[in-house]
């Protein structure tokens, strides 16, 4: 049995089909894919660290930008009203709609100030070599919740939302607005130049931060 | 030698996938990089996924025949199925707009909810066709299924936007609670699953 010998740090079990990979030695910009499911295995990114901190930056000015200020204003004559990113929380929750409230505020501001959060407390230690205490736990908890980060269905729906009610009355989009739909591209960037299994390596080879 | 991991005696952790030994004793078993649970497959994988996704079928029902949003003009209130939305949007010449609703609130989630049947019942027959597409079909249903929050968001816009006093306002309607529910459970469904079942009992000569 496999199982009673040293295992190959080399060998993988596709995380879809559980067939045992071989993974070879991936040059810049390669992607290993499972040979019986083709699912990724593993990917290099070139100063995959590095990227993905100087974008998590730029995800941590825009998404306060967009909180900031207002993504949409609508009115007639003197009744104008701007929406932020809250509004929509505040609004479902005076209608007593608390279910809709909570997911709308878990998927467009909790998951991504989790997720923004979790990429500094990671990858800052991380560019210095250092992990802080728990680090591959926070990391973990990122890689289960990310898939209900909304941010980016959420600009469609500004867009859908914005093409239903121009007619309506005036209607105006804010510098909130820009900011969602580059924080959209940002958080797109971020998953594809992180490689899960990279830095989970990465981080059993930092050393731990004492606090 | 094509060998799975189950087959040699080992376990990959779905979430960092360092491979480790099963373990020989009873109770759970975490991964020792990255603290994730370990399984050979999701536990109850079948039953679960089944559960949830009979859920969302009767969830779908009043999501449908619900008005999702309450309209109020001029003292009058109508309230607006996502069909009559996306009807009105057809029919006012803003096909472009019907279109991503229809797709996005109608299309989507059925299509969702009819593969994720079609990946269970094969499983469960234990059948050795079209492996490779099925599990890029499961592939499709992760990527695909979130974005039906769409319309829930749309809605969350309107109804924070739409607020003109006498003049019109908007607020969300019981059939939006059933939708956004929709989307939530057969995102589970789909985590549920373990598409490593697609793969399993392969026969001899493969």
């Amino acid at each position: 049995m496999l199982a009673e010998q040293k295992i190959d740090p080399k060998l993988v079990a596709c995380p879809e089909c559980d067939l045992l990979n071989h993974l070879p030695d991936l040059s810049v910009g390669e992607s290993a894919n499972c040979v019986r499911c083709e699912a990724v295995l593993a990917k290099n990114v070139e100063n995959a660290i590095d990227r993905s901190m100087a974008l998590t930056w730029t995800a941590v000015i825009l998404f306060a930008i967009a909180n900031l200020f207002p993504f949409l204003s609508f009115g007639k004559g003197s009744i104008v009203t701007h929406t932020k990113l809250i509004s929509g929380v505040m609004g479902f929750y005076q209608e007593g709609m608390y279910f809709l409230s909570a997911v709308v505020g878990f998927t467009t501001l909790v998951v991504p100030i989790t997720l923004i959060t979790g990429l500094v407390y990671l990858l800052l230690p991380l560019q210095s070599g250092l992990r802080m205490p728990g680090a591959e736990h926070v990391f973990r908890w990122m890689l289960h919740i990310r898939q209900w980060n909304m941010t980016e269905i959420f600009v469609i729906g500004i867009v859908v939302a914005g093409i239903k009610l121009y007619k309506m009355a005036t209607l105006e989009p804010g510098i909130s607005a820009v900011a969602l739909l580059l924080l959209m591209f940002v958080f797109t960037l971020i998953s594809a130049s992180l490689d899960a299994r990279m830095i989970f390596e990465k981080l059993a080879d930092a050393r731990e931060v004492k606090l | 030698m094509a060998l799975t991991a189950k087959e040699a005696g080992l376990v990959g952790c779905t979430v960092c996938g360092l491979l480790a030994p099963v373990a020989k004793s009873e109770g759970e078993q975490h991964c020792e990089r990255c603290g994730e649970k370990l399984h050979t497959r999701h536990p109850d994988s079948i039953q679960r996924t089944w559960a949830l996704l009979i859920a969302a079928i009767i969830f779908y029902i009043p999501a449908n025949l619900m008005p999702i949003t309450l309209t109020t003009a001029l003292g009058n209130t109508q309230g607006d199925t996502i069909m009559e939305g996306v009807i009105y949007f057809m029919y006012h010449g803003e096909w472009p707009i019907g279109l991503v609703i229809f797709i996005a609130s109608i299309f989507v989630p059925i299509c969702k909810i009819a593969a994720m049947i079609y990946l269970l019942i094969s499983v469960q027959r234990q059948s050795d066709q079209q492996r490779l597409n099925r599990a890029k079909i499961y592939r499709i249903v992760e990527l695909v299924g979130r974005w039906s929050m769409i319309d829930i968001f749309v809605v969350t816009i309107m109804v924070a936007l739409v607020q003109l006093g006498f003049l019109a306002s908007v607020q969300a309607g019981s059939g939006a609670i059933f939708f956004c529910a929709v989307v939530i459970i057969t995102m589970f469904a789909a985590e549920s699953f373990d598409p490593r079942l697609i793969w399993d009992k392969q026969s001899n000569d493969d």
